[in-house]
């Protein structure tokens, strides 16, 4: 018998905690239905860069918003992120919703989540009594 | 000539059949990790939260000597961990189960002669082995024959498919919403594909006959289109010569099938290529790929 392989050394709790969290929207972020259908534009608050100092700052005007627009999936997924849902509760009624299997959609959703997590759009939410 | 295959699914669980082997394993319980080489791989099951078993093969030219092999990794994995290890077996499986505070495993292995393959799964379990789902797997594990017909049967990833025996899995795609998996032939250019495409209402514009016209993209030549309805499932056709683009490249007999299954919402997508002259395994290509358990292909 060999050692143990790939799997067996993945964490050992697997990716449940990711599952369990929450994600809520950027309570600064702004929406609005976009010119086509199904689609939704949102616009996340930028920070401005520390860099960013007089006197360039006098010459240099960084937009104010970041300019996101979600297709009728990406919509899908951005309605169901309420803080109150997890992330596989949101998973589960994509999957349903969209006829693909669990990990179709965990596959899909996350790396989405993801994206507009790293974008400033949605926030993971935090108990207030951990 | 090969025959088309009949669609049977387990009454519990969920078929795999991948390298030649059949696992009936929770409905669940979904292969994240494949690997095709037929001499040596892995591939690994989870459930929705975390990996639960690990399936390695391995061609050999005999039996292994299992007691020796046990014995040696029993002394390891007490020296090494100082973890409660125990034999099991069942049929002609030989096992160790390894029991930790945060987790346990069982690892059996056993030799398949009609293959010559080690086979080896190990379970992980989350808290405590549970032993009649273990029994039930290993139970369910078995080779799956060749068809009487000389084909070779693989199901995963939503796709249930025939290709016959002497062609090789040259390719395999398992993304979110898209399953494919491509078989090649020694003689070019023989190739069969078959895939399955979710999310259909939102990226199909067109109707399945166009989308299946477009996947021809300009290789085939004298191009027919026909449709038949076949269970409750409308069935657009693609027949013509094939003409590869390139210098020096063999042309072939080219057919292609694509269908949305009413079951699942799915697009299955089935496509041949045979080289000129090959009147072997003439049923057209749909006749090898089942969507559904309602489905009987053609006798």
């Amino acid at each position: 018998m060999k050692a143990p392989a790939q799997a067996t050394n993945s964490p050992a709790g697997g990716w449940s905690a990711m599952l369990r969290a929450r994600m809520i929207h950027n309570a600064a972020v702004r929406s609005q239905p976009a010119a086509q259908h199904g689609e939704l534009r949102i616009e996340v608050p930028t920070r401005r860069p520390g860099w960013l100092v007089p006197p360039l700052s006098w010459v240099v005007r960084p937009p104010a918003f970041r300019t996101l627009t979600l297709d009728a999936l990406g919509v899908e997924v951005w309605t169901l992120c309420d803080g109150q849902r997890t992330v596989e509760a949101v998973i589960d009624s994509f999957a349903e919703k969209n006829r693909l299997t669990f990990h179709e959609a965990r596959v899909s959703v996350t790396a989405y989540l993801k994206s507009l997590l790293q974008q400033g759009a949605l926030a993971v939410a935090a108990d207030k009594n951990p | 000539m090969l025959h088309p295959m009949n669609a049977d699914h387990g009454p519990a669980g969920q078929t795999w059949i991948w390298r030649h082997f059949r696992l009936e394993l929770p409905a669940d319980w979904e292969m994240l990790q494949f690997s095709r080489d037929m001499e040596k791989g892995r591939c690994a099951f989870a459930d929705r939260d975390r990996f639960r078993l690990e399936f390695d093969w391995r061609k050999v030219p005999g039996a292994p000597d299992f007691e020796r092999m046990m014995g040696d990794y029993r002394a390891r994995l007490e020296s090494s961990s100082g973890a409660a290890v125990s034999a099991r077996s069942a049929g002609a499986w030989h096992g160790l189960q390894v029991r930790r505070p945060h987790g346990s495993s069982s690892r059996f292995g056993a030799y398949f002669a009609e293959n010559g393959c080690l086979v080896e799964l190990v379970f992980l379990w989350p808290g405590e082995p549970e032993d009649p789902l273990e029994r039930s797997i290993l139970d369910g594990f078995a080779a799956e024959p060749e068809t009487k017909a000389g084909g070779r049967r693989w199901r995963a990833f939503g796709l249930d498919c025939v290709a016959p025996a002497s062609m090789k899995l040259a390719q395999c795609v398992a993304q979110p919403a898209l399953a494919g998996l491509e078989f090649a032939g020694s003689r070019a250019p023989d190739r069969w594909s078959f895939r399955r495409l979710g999310l259909v209402p939102h990226w199909m514009k067109t109707s399945v006959g166009e989308w299946l016209d477009a996947q021809t993209a300009g290789r085939v030549q004298e191009h027919q289109r026909s449709s038949s309805d076949k269970a409750g499932h409308r069935m657009e056709k693609v027949e013509g010569h094939f003409i590869p683009r390139g210098l020096l490249q063999r042309r072939g007999r080219y057919e292609a099938a694509a269908w949305i299954c009413p079951r699942d919402g799915r697009l299955y997508h089935a496509e041949r290529i045979r080289p000129r002259g090959d009147d072997t395994n003439a049923e057209p290509p749909d006749g090898y790929i089942a969507c559904c358990p309602g489905v009987r292909w053609p006798p």
